[in-house]
């Protein structure tokens, strides 16, 4: 019995095998044009250590083969769909370190005799790698309800995802939850926060890997802690505390305008769950703290409201498009806990622009910010793009104005941004592929100073982003995996704070 | 055969056609009703959508719920799939475990208690977290008997009631991340109807193996692989019970139709000799109370379905179908009423007859669930209003209580395209393209992101458009998607005349005299001869007349008598 199959396994497996296997086409001529491919990775630079850039190629034809080479090995894909088996691209990216693949497409329509050979494109494989993991928030571009959403985590390396938290573990009948704004220390995720509102709300705290629930509403305080960062040495965490509302267009590609009415930052000491008030000044709008690497210097954004009209209530009326914020700074006093006068890094309201999001590198010389014409929710402005400030050693604005990344930004919106461990990725949210739906792009930062074309973060199945209904926002990279499991924090997210 | 038996197979099988007979008739009375299962519902092909059914317990029923409810598109298809599913289901009753002839027409009792509760849902089609369930619900039961059946087969190999309970426990585990809370019922079924049917001192233990295993898998399998549900809810997962906690009639008809399971697994309908009168009387009072409860227990509040009806006319582009079934002068709600000015205004009747109506509107509720009407049909009066971002934020909004149904998504794409964003039209369209019977509809709306000079051409669009002539300015509107249009209009003046007849309809329905002359001369140049009612209205604001003696229609007399007390000086 066992032998009758014999002959017609291995007849199927050899019709498998000379169904999958391609080969470079023969009868071929040259031509001038790129193959059209989703996503775009035509003259990126990626990490050697870059999950495999799975690319389809959405050019009319009817065959298509992909011949990718490097130095010592080439691979080939037949179809429209590029999809690397992980060794294999282990071992592309690993053999072409420092160098590049070339990658050729080859394209045939049914009817004509000949294959075209459309002119190659290059993946430059930097030998910097990237950290292995980003976390990231997926959300409906949604504006009121809090629907599904969820903290996830993706190793970069390969496809894997996992839930960091996810807000439909603790919904019921009247409605879920809000989870938002992760923040880890130092890229790792011993020390990390986010926070939960609504049902069950309060802000979820890993110290030393413990996990704590906190409610930093405290007494005299605007709000719960918004958003955060973890001071790099210290059991210290900076937040802003908002007093935030929303606007609704009613035509235009802009759909919505997220706003503060009042906006203050606070310290909040891990240790000692102490609240301590920085900056309360109600003529001022002082929001998005970070700390320099060495934990000496705090930078924010502060707008004036002076001569900001308000509405009874407290909201900014139809001035809200003059709140316009500058990028600021404090010196900071780790043994004494206590701060400098602020003082300007970026007058961005004197030029008519408002500035978001300073992320200082771990080098401390560079300074990477959001600016848009106005306002402090940039992700829903057209106009917001990535702008770089030289710093000094003082952690002060070396001479020259902030200049545009001019080879990331796109017409469409570039908002968070994150430095990758090593300073040599950045990564951040743009909705350049569809004016809506955030994506995250990586881009590498030379050592010149210059970064590379970006693209966008691969996928298993590139055709993903086409189909999936969320966007990725707030991408953070951490060295190491969140240690517990989302169902460990459902435990302490029920837990009263 | 005994010839009563016969007779028994003759009244079971004229009992079957009675009862498809009069599901079916009450369901294509209420054909637009089925419809909207389809509108609410979503189903795409690739791999991707398929897994992501798995990310909790029940991916399979959902998935089958929603490839078969594709069909509600055309009523009849639905409505017969309907019946087949509703048909197995019988069957495999009458076979597993109605044995007994002469009570074989008790097999419709768990699709009767099936077929009330779909038809008793109203607003809930619109609103519901779980779309779809004209199909989940029945498939879940479908798949539980068949759990069952085999069991009964397995039962019938395996004489060990260890080997038995082994393989119950491993079907248990199997099925539950397939079939849910479905898993649970056919396990327990089968347990229920092991105790009286199986042989052997032994088989109690099948229960307890049921029960143990039913209360140690879910939370298991929450545990080792899910994270997108509460664990609360993990033994009944797959019962839309959240949306009916407002609405208890609901789940009462669905656990009239679990619990017919076991009933019906009892030992009495395992076989029979003679056709008694017992027998025929029995199943003759229970099939009675079937048939009056397929005519009786459907939604019947005429509001929910105008709603329908109205929203199909809507899909269909026939305004004046729309008009004939909002123009009331009774009853109605605030939907209706929204409904009702879109279509007065696809008719170019806007500002001379938009008071003319009943805005004596009630709550649209379920049970004790309210709710607003931006939830209800948001994307639709906004979309149909001009108010483009707000149809498109509340198709999102929506779906985030469920997910994206063709309907929704359609309105995303209309409005994205209305807005300029072909990127992203494209997006919505390229799923609405996945889709197996809608591919037509997203042929259409690509041709225009290709090429945008379409939409021009289009006339949903021509009526549109014009009403996006005005300078932007954020604002917060409210919950009540009917009200917000007249708030909306009431303050942004347009630079159209399309705009300007929203104007005036708000000016007159929210009685701003002022607004209303500030109005009236633009309109005036623009409509030569003014309709006489906007001159009465006209005349009424100018000078405040109360007595009646200035107006003609004596329904505008009395519109605005006993509206007017906000224009009364003090």
């Amino acid at each position: 019995m066992l032998r009758f199959f014999v002959p017609i396994k291995a007849t199927i497996l050899l019709l498998l095998l000379s169904a999958c296997t391609a080969k470079v086409p023969s009868n071929v001529v040259a031509e001038g044009a790129e193959a059209v491919v989703w996503p775009d990775y035509k003259d990126v630079t990626i990490p050697c250590n870059i999950a495999p850039m799975n690319f389809k190629i959405t050019d009319q034809a009817d065959e298509f083969i992909t011949v990718v080479t490097g130095d010592a090995s080439s691979f080939i894909a037949k179809g429209p769909n590029v999809s690397f088996p992980l060794k294999r691209w282990r071992r592309l990216t690993e053999e072409n370190k420092g160098g590049a693949l070339t990658v050729t497409v080859y394209e045939k329509i049914s009817e004509e005799s000949v294959w075209k050979r459309m002119r190659p494109f290059r993946i430059e494989i930097s030998s910097d790698p990237v950290d292995e993991f980003i976390s990231y928030r997926l959300i409906d571009p949604t504006y009121g309800m809090a629907g599904e959403m969820r903290l996830e985590q993706r190793r970069l390396t390969d496809f894997r995802e996992r839930d960091i938290f996810s807000n439909m573990l603790d919904y019921d009948r009247r409605g879920g939850q809000c989870v938002n704004c992760h923040s880890f220390q130092n890229w790792g995720t011993s020390n990390m926060q986010f926070h939960v509102r609504q049902r069950h709300g309060g802000t979820i705290i890993v110290h030393d890997d413990k996990v704590r629930k906190v409610n930093l509403k405290r007494d005299g305080i605007l709000s719960a802690g918004v958003y955060p960062s973890w001071h790099p040495t210290e059991d210290l965490i900076a937040y802003s505390v908002n007093s935030t509302y929303q606007l609704f267009y009613s035509k235009g590609a802009r759909r919505a305008e997220v706003l503060d009415s009042d906006s203050d930052l606070i310290l909040y000491d891990v240790e000692a769950d102490k609240v301590t008030p920085v900056l309360t000044d109600s003529l001022y709008l002082d929001t998005f703290p970070y700390w320099s690497l060495d934990g000496k210097t705090l930078y924010f954004c502060r707008a004036s409201l002076e001569g900001i009209a308000k509405a009874a209530g407290g909201r900014i009326t139809d001035d809200y498009k003059k709140v316009l914020y500058n990028l600021m700074r404090m010196d900071f006093d780790p043994r004494t806990r206590s701060f400098s006068e602020p003082e300007i890094v970026f007058d961005a309201a004197t030029k008519g622009y408002s500035a978001t999001f300073p992320r200082l590198s771990p080098d401390g010389k560079h300074l990477l910010f959001t600016l848009g014409s106005f306002g402090t929710f940039h992700i829903w402005h057209k106009d917001s793009d990535l702008y770089m400030i030289n710093i000094g050693s003082d952690g002060r604005p070396v001479s020259g104005e902030p200049y545009p990344m001019e080879t990331i930004n796109s017409d469409d919106t570039e908002s968070y941004h994150s430095w990758s461990s090593n300073g040599k990725w950045i990564v951040f949210s743009s909705r350049r592929d569809d004016g809506l739906y955030t994506r995250l792009y990586l881009t590498y930062f030379d050592k010149d100073g210059k970064a590379s074309k970006p693209f966008i973060i691969p996928q298993k199945n590139p055709e993903k982003y086409l189909e999936l209904y969320k966007s990725y926002n707030i991408p953070e990279f951490t060295t190491e995996p969140v240690k517990q499991t989302a169902k460990e924090f459902l435990k302490i997210v029920r837990n009263p704070s | 055969m005994a010839k009563g038996n016969i007779f028994a197979r003759v009244l079971e099988t004229v009992g079957y056609a009675v009862t498809a007979f009069a599901m079916s008739h009450v369901l294509l009375h209420f054909s637009a009703f089925v419809s909207r299962f389809h509108d609410m519902s979503l189903f795409v092909g690739g791999w991707d959508w398929f897994a992501s059914h798995f990310d909790r317990p029940g991916g399979l029923v959902l998935y089958l719920g929603r490839f078969l409810t594709q069909f509600c598109k055309y009523p009849w298809a639905g409505i017969s799939l309907l019946l087949v599913v509703f048909a197995c289901i019988t069957f495999l009753v009458r076979k597993l475990l109605v044995r007994d002839v002469r009570y074989g027409i008790l097999a419709v009792i768990p699709v009767v208690a099936l077929f009330a509760f779909i038809s008793g849902m109203g607003y809930e089609v619109l609103t519901a977290r779980a779309d779809a369930q004209i199909f989940t619900q029945p498939m879940g039961f479908l798949f539980a008997l068949m759990i069952l059946w085999i069991m009964q087969i397995v039962s019938s190999r395996f004489k060990s009631t260890w080997a038995v309970s082994a393989l119950l426990i491993a079907i248990i585990a199997v099925s539950f991340p397939l079939i849910g809370v479905f898993t649970l019922l056919g396990a327990l079924t089968f347990a229920f109807w092991g105790v009286f049917h199986l042989e052997g001192r032994r088989r109690w233990i099948l229960p307890i193996m049921a029960i143990l295993a039913g209360g140690v898998i879910p939370p298991l399998s929450f545990h080792l692989f899910y994270n997108h549900s509460v664990p609360s809810y993990i033994w009944l997962i797959g019962f839309p019970f959240l949306d009916y906690a407002d609405y208890p009639a609901q789940i009462v008809k669905l656990a009239i139709a679990a619990f017919s399971f076991p009933l019906l697994s009892l030992p009495r309908f395992k076989s029979g000799k003679e056709l008694r009168v017992h027998n025929v009387a029995v199943s003759a009072i229970v099939f009675g109370f079937c048939i009056w409860s397929i005519y009786t227990l459907p939604e019947r509040r005429s509001l929910v379905h105008r709603q329908f009806e109205a929203e199909r006319a809507i899909s269909d582009g026939d305004w004046n179908r729309v008009l004939s079934l909002t123009a009331t002068k009774g009853i109605t709600t605030d939907v209706l009423v929204a409904y009702r000015n879109c279509a007065l205004y696809a008719l170019g009747r806007l500002p001379q007859d938009c008071w003319k109506y009943s805005f004596e509107t009630v709550t649209a509720r379920s049970g004790n669930m309210v709710y607003p009407s931006s939830r209800l049909a948001g994307p639709g009066i906004f979309y149909h209003s001009g108010l483009i971002n707000y149809a498109a934020r509340w198709a999102s909004e929506i779906s985030l209580y469920g997910s994206y149904s063709i309907e929704r998504i359609q309105y995303l794409a209309k409005a994205a395209l209305m807005n300029g964003e072909y990127d992203l039209a494209r997006k919505y369209i390229a799923t609405v393209g996945r889709t197996t019977l809608d591919k037509a509809w997203a042929r259409k709306y690509m041709a225009y992101a290709e090429n945008p000079s379409l939409i021009q051409s289009d006339p949903e669009f021509t009526r549109l458009l014009p009403l996006l002539e005005y300078d932007e300015s954020g604002w917060y509107p409210s919950d009540v998607a009917a009200y917000n249009v007249l708030m909306f209009y009431s303050f942004v003046k347009g630079r159209s005349a399309e705009m300007l007849q929203w104007n005036l309809a708000a000016a007159i329905l929210t009685k701003a005299g002022e607004y209303f002359e500030e109005l009236y001369p633009d309109y005036s140049a623009l409509n030569s001869p003014v309709p006489p009612e906007i001159e009465e209205v006209h005349h009424f604001f100018k000078t405040l007349s109360f007595d009646g003696s200035a107006v003609t229609d004596p329904y505008t007399f009395q519109y605005f008598y006993y509206n007017a007390a906000v224009l009364r000086p003090n």
